[in-house]
Order: C-alpha cells, then structure tokens, then sequence
C-alpha cells in the first residue's frame, strides 16, 4: 500500500489516498470517493529524482502523489511497466561507486578536451581554412586599429622603402605558403611593437625600427611575425577561444557566466598558455628560417635585450623627453640589480603573461645561435 | 468555510522550506555532467528537466512541493537554435568584428522576445499542488523597459548636443562642440541614473504577470524605496572606501611598504609589446590588496539583494489571501556569499551543486508566506486557468536569462 494525495484533472483540491497494487492491477481508495481500478501498464509514473514527491497519472487525467519513493520504485519492477528503466538513471545516481567512475570520467575528458582536445581542433581547423579566408578575417582589423591605437609612421619614407625592399626581397622569397604578406609602418608612442594579422599584413612600430641597430635585428622580428602568419596562429587563438566560451556555456548551463569573474580566470589563464606556446613556436620559424638566410639567430636576443632595457628606461623618464637610448642603456647595464628585479618580476607572472619569459627566449635564440656557428664552420 | 465564517482568523506565517542535501544534488549533477558530455552536449536538456525537478521538487510551503514539467525535447529546439545563435555570435565577434557588432544588434532586438517566451515558458512549466503557473505580461511593456526606456536619455542628449552643437559650431564660438560633448556625458550619466527605476519596473511586470490558477499575484514597487538603497549604498561606499585608504595607509606605513612603486605598476601595466611589468608589486602584496576591495564587492552585492528583496517581498501578494516575506539580513547574506565564494575557489568549482544547495535552502529559509484566511482552501479553489487557453507553446526558448530577478 501506498499512501499519498489524489488530485482531479488540472484541479488543486486534494483528498488523501491510498494505492495498493497486486502484479499487473491496482486499486485506488480514498476517502471521498469511489475506489478506482485498473491495469498498471495504464499508469504514467514520474521519473524519480532524489527523493522530491512522485506523481502517478491515471487515465482520467487524476493525479496521485506520494513521497514514498521506494514502494513506487517495487511496483514499477515488480509489474514489468514500461517505465522501469527510466529508474536506470536513479540507480546510477544513488550509487556511490558509479559516482565516483562518473566524477573521473568527467575530469578526465573535462581536462583532455580543454588540455589537447581543443587547441589540436583549433590548429586542424585552422590549417584547413583555405588561405583565402583567413585573409578575409583581419580585413578589416588594421582599418579598426589604426582609428584607435596606431598613428601614422613619422619615419623616414626612404628607410620605410629600403626595409620594404629588404622585407619583399630576402624575407619573402623563403616562403611559398601563398600569402600576400605586406609591411606597414605605424607608430604607437613609446612602443616597440610588431604584430601580424592573418591575412599577411605585418605591422611595425616606429619605436621598434629605432631601436633596432641593425637589418638583421628587423629581420629577425619580422620573420618571428611571419612564422605567427604560417602557423594561423591569430585564427586558432579566434577558434580556441570560442570553444572555451562554449563550453563553458554548456558546462555550467547558463549563459550568463561568460561574463563572470570566475569564468574569465580560467578563459584567460588557458589562453596565455596557448599564447605562449604560439610566441615559441614562431620565435623556431624566426631561428629556422634566419639560419637559412644566413642571418645569425643571435640578432633576436639582441633586439629582445633592447626592448626590455628600453621598458625599462621608459619606467624612469615617464614623459616629456625622448629617451636617449646610447646613454640610459650604458646606465642600465651597470644597474644589475634592475634587470633582476624584473626578472623575478616575470617570473612570478609567468602564467599571466601571453609572451614566455624573456630570458627563456633569449636563451633559445643563444642555442639556435650556436647551432648556426657550427653550420658555418662546417 | 470562507472568511465571512471566521473573521477572527487571523493571518498565520508559513515558512518556505527547501529539502534537499548537497550530497544527493552532487550525485545528480555529475550524473548529467558526465552523460551531457558523452552525448555532446544533447543531454544537457534532460540534464536541465533533472535539475529543475529536483529543486523545484524539493522546495515546499505548507508540505507539498512545487514542481517542474517541461519536456526535454521542446527545450532541445530552444537550446539548438540558442546555441547556433551563440556560436555564430561567438564567431562573427572574433573574426568580423563590424560583422559581429551588427549581428549583436539585431540579436538584441530579438531579445525582449526571447525573455517573455522563456518567462511565460517557465510559468507554464512550474506547478504547486496540481496547478500550474502561467504569465499574461504584455510584449510591448518588455520591449520599453528593455530596448526604449534605459537609450532615453542618450537620445535625448545626443539631439540636443548635436543642435548646441550645431549653433556654437554656426555661430563661430571656439568652444565648438564642447557643449555638445558634456550634454552628451551628462545624457550617459543618465542612463545610470535610470537603472534603479528600471529594475523596479521590470521586476513589477514579472510579478504582475504571473498568475496560479485563477489567482492572480501582483506587487506595488517603489522607485524610491530603490533609489534610497542605491544612495545609501553610495553613501557606505564613500565611509568605506575612506577607511580602506586609512587602513592600507596605516599598514603600509607599519611595515615600511613603499606603495608608490606599486601604483606605478598598476597604472603602466597592460601596455604591449615586450611585458613591461618591473614595477609590479609581488603577486601576494597584489592578492592582498585586492581582497578588501573583493570583500567590498561582495559586501555590495548582499547590500542590494537583502534590502531589494525584502522591499519586493513585502509588496507582493496572491489574491488579499497570501502575502510574502523576505528576512534576509544583510550580514547574513555577506557571510553566506564569501563561505560559497570560497567554497568554489577551494575546490576548483566542484563544490558547485553544495553550493546550488545552500542557494536554495538559504533563499527559502529567509521566506514567509503570510496567510489570511485557510490556505488550504483558497488552493483548493484554484483550476488551471491557461489549459483552457490550449497547451500549444510553440518552440521554447528557455534561455535562463539573468534578468536581475535572482530570488
């Protein structure tokens, strides 16, 4: 027997109830009315869920409920009902071993897709676009840019043209993976930059051609931003991090969270990782490709030398004064204990940053440096 | 037995209760956790039915339990075509972004739309003792609190510092455009100044909509009842803020802490190119700087919550038969947030369902039903009022859409 309340068709006054069941039939009593019998295949039984109240639907559209959970469950087994193994799922739920299977299994596929899964989906995805559209996507990012951060180059039109020649004559002729790549000299004050979008249009700063002391140097930086180009590093980062917004989405059921705090920690500690095994991965092309030119990789740590001494020096004069680079460099290599400092600095931020330690990188570029003296010397 | 028979009777408070545990709700989420990840991501609609059930299920007045009838597969459609939707959106912002921004323009006016299905879906979908919920809210009131109501003001100053503008530009004053610029300032400023009167009206219109059975739920709000929370709230920030400053001065100054170097960093740091982070404090002076500020945000957060939900609480009521109640204090709340704070940060997010649980168990321990006359009875006159209005819903499209009605 099981006790509970009967309700009518779309009505909410109720009468206690009681249900008992024999292998196939049931009998149905309350107080205020007439038994009901019938078949339980006729029975729509609720689905258990914890132990919130079961409603059972009879054909006339009444309604029993009960809290007795455990008695609904022998009577649907025990009648062979057709709902049976939707009680499956409870079963699963109230077992602790198949939690714990299901709680490993969800880590486990939760940490490879994000940790493999994703960034191999968004590197195929994103060598399989053709070069055509991957062009068209920064179409017409450099037009937003250059209304916001970028001003127009003050440099000289002459040295814009030589490094231009430079760039199409000894950079380009290395590659042959069909993009159109173009240079173009911007300023953004007091930065030394470059950066690619991925339709091949390389963007240089003003800052970062002064600073430079030799092609070479240029060279080096320009090539790391054509490895970024090659391996379509702007679309995948474009594809990873859909994917992470998504499945965020979806793990958590609300789209409210794309905008949560703690939602966007794990967004963005995820993406400077891959961030920073984009930057490593295009500081080998630069290394690889300078080999076979003929440029000794060695150059790339001595720009990246410039521009930390460069931050640096920018740190201390602030406004006004265009720093004067021979001087406040002589300075800067007599105060050791600077350099230091901002290296520990780095280091403690090292999952923050979307660029890999300095050091590291100039220390590859050392090795690869190495490895081109002995090809000469070969 | 109405109320003509008892007029003595008076208004007894029934406690809203929430009986489920976090361990039960841990073993249903990893369940639909686990299953919607095989099923790439189609079983997060059975997954939704499961949870909802089971809050719903558990949450009781008078001991019966609401519940939760939606059909999984009417909330696949709805999320297929949401989630087509966001992918698009998610792909057109990152690639085209000019591309990206119109689309999200003409997502957004579809929005308003959106919302009163999901709320009227909703409505239909959840019952209490055999009778269902239902929602009458007009579209139109939607579309004016949402996409017309809140733009106002910007309208308003961008035509009139546009003529200013104009004039002083036709008339050869140098200060062309500097009117029309602050005019337009103050017009944004405005639009802030407009988010308490409009969060008032929205959530009178969710009220006034909803309906259970024949009866019929309604709540007289007060914009300045909200205005006065948002002011003192300023008023608290401003003490606030003056006795952090105090107390970071006071222990910087204790352990000789240079903060100058710091600030420093902070202001330089975000510039591209090489990293240009040297003057950067240690990441544990940083943590600590920011907790009083996150313990302040926090602060905040329960501030509004526990004064805005006991002023709706309070002007909310079924029929002159039932009349709501919220006791939510302040410091409660404040302590119940952090211990879920940290509760989600300790455990990398796994304490998600313990943390669903409290939710609810907290929400409905701070809830009152004040009830004139037999509840019982005045259920018990309740019929179904939308079956004769026909089931059909169409497409639903359950968005859970945060409309600032987190009760």
């Amino acid at each position: 027997m099981i006790k509970g309340w009967l309700y009518t068709e779309n009505s909410s006054a109720r009468k206690e109830a009681e249900l008992f069941s024999d292998e196939q039939s049931f009998r149905l009593t309350s107080s205020e009315s007439e038994p009901v019998s019938g078949s339980i295949s006729e029975l729509e039984i609720s689905q258990r869920v914890g132990n919130i109240p079961r409603k059972i639907t009879f054909p006339d559209r009444s309604l029993f409920e009960t809290a007795e959970n455990d008695a609904v469950d022998s009577l649907l087994s025990s009648s062979g009902h057709k709902s049976r193994h939707v009680g499956m799922l409870h079963i699963f739920e109230s077992c602790w071993q198949w939690v714990a299977i299901a709680l490993v299994a969800t880590l486990a596929v939760g940490f490879s897709t994000v940790y493999w899964g994703m960034p191999y989906a968004s590197k195929k995805i994103a060598y399989s676009m053709p070069v055509a559209v991957t062009a068209a996507i920064s179409d017409q990012t450099l037009a937003l840019l250059d209304k916001s951060i970028l001003e127009e180059s003050k440099l000289d039109p002459d040295k814009q043209n030589a490094i231009r020649e430079h760039f199409k004559e000894k950079l380009l002729t290395l590659q042959n993976e069909g993009f159109e790549y173009e240079l173009h000299f911007r300023d953004m004050p007091k930065i030394p930059n470059a950066f690619a979008l991925p339709s091949g249009d390389i963007i240089i700063t003003d800052r970062l051609v002064q600073l430079a002391d030799s092609q070479e140097e240029i060279d080096s930086v320009l090539l790391h931003e054509i490895g970024h180009v090659v391996h379509r590093h702007g679309l995948q980062r474009v594809l990873h991090s859909s994917f992470v917004t998504f499945a965020l989405v979806l793990a958590s059921g609300d789209i409210t969270a794309i905008n949560s705090l703690a939602a966007a920690i794990p967004i963005f500690l995820l993406e400077s990782h891959y961030s920073r095994e984009n930057e490593t991965e295009s500081d080998v092309y630069a290394f690889e490709h300078m080999i076979n030119a003929g440029i000794d990789p060695i150059y790339f740590s001595t720009i990246m030398d410039k521009m930390i001494k460069y931050s640096l020096v920018e740190d201390k004069v602030d406004d006004g004064n265009e720093p004067d680079h021979e001087s406040s460099s002589k300075k800067n290599t007599s105060n050791e204990e600077v350099m230091k400092d901002k290296a520990d600095a780095e280091e403690q931020f090292k999952y923050f940053s979307s660029h890999p330690l300095s050091q590291e990188r100039i220390e590859l570029a050392k090795k690869y440096s190495e490895k081109f003296s002995r090809q000469i010397s070969r | 037995m109405n109320q003509v028979d008892q007029p003595q009777m008076a208004a007894s408070a029934l406690p809203f209760e929430f009986t489920g545990t976090g361990g039960e709700f841990f073993k249903i989420w990893i369940m639909n956790l686990i299953l919607t990840i095989l099923t790439l991501g189609v079983y997060s609609a059975w997954a939704k039915v499961r949870t909802n059930r089971y809050f719903y299920g558990n949450t009781k007045l008078s001991n019966s339990s609401f519940d939760y009838h939606a059909d999984p597969i009417v909330l696949l459609k709805g999320r297929l075509i949401s989630v087509a939707l966001l992918l698009i959106y998610i792909f057109l912002g990152n690639l085209f972004p000019v591309a990206g921004l119109v689309f999200a323009v003409l997502l957004s006016l579809v929005v308003p739309w959106v919302i009163w299905r999901s709320i009227q879906f909703n409505a239909r979908m959840t019952s209490y003792r055999n009778v269902r919920f239902s929602f009458d809210g007009k579209l139109g009131s939607l579309y004016k609190y949402i996409l017309l109501l809140p733009f106002i003001p910007l309208i308003v100053a961008v035509i009139i510092g546009a003529v200013v503008g104009y004039q002083s530009y036709s008339s050869g004053s140098s200060y062309f455009g500097t009117a029309g610029f602050v005019i337009i300032t103050i017009g944004l400023f405005a639009m802030y100044l407009m988010v308490p009167y409009i969060q008032k009206a929205i959530t009178a219109y969710y009220i006034n909509g909803h309906n259970y059975g024949q009866g019929d739920l309604s709540a007289e709000l007060s914009g300045r009842k909200y205005y006065l929370v948002y002011l003192s709230l300023i008023g608290w920030s401003i003490l606030i803020m003056i006795g952090l400053s105090i107390a970071i001065g006071v222990v910087a100054v204790l352990a000789g802490v240079d903060t100058s170097p710091m600030l420093q960093g902070l202001a330089s740091a975000g510039v591209g190119g090489a990293p240009d982070i040297s003057a950067l404090p240690t990441l544990g002076t940083l943590a600590a700087l920011s907790l009083p500020f996150l313990f302040v945000g926090i602060w905040f957060k329960a501030y509004t919550t526990a004064k805005i939900r006991s002023h709706v609480f309070a002007n909310t009521k079924m029929d002159d038969v039932i009349q709501l109640e919220s006791n939510m204090g302040v410091m409660r709340l404040f302590v119940f947030y952090l211990v879920n704070f940290l509760l989600m940060v300790a455990t990398l997010g796994l304490a998600y369902p313990w943390v669903k649980v409290r939710i609810a168990r907290f929400s409905a321990d701070a809830t009152l039903a004040h009830v004139t006359g037999n509840l019982d009875h005045y259920i018990s006159q309740q019929q179904n009022y939308q079956s004769a209005l026909g089931d059909e819903m169409g497409e639903a499209f359950d968005v859970g859409a945060d409309v600032g009605l987190s009760f």
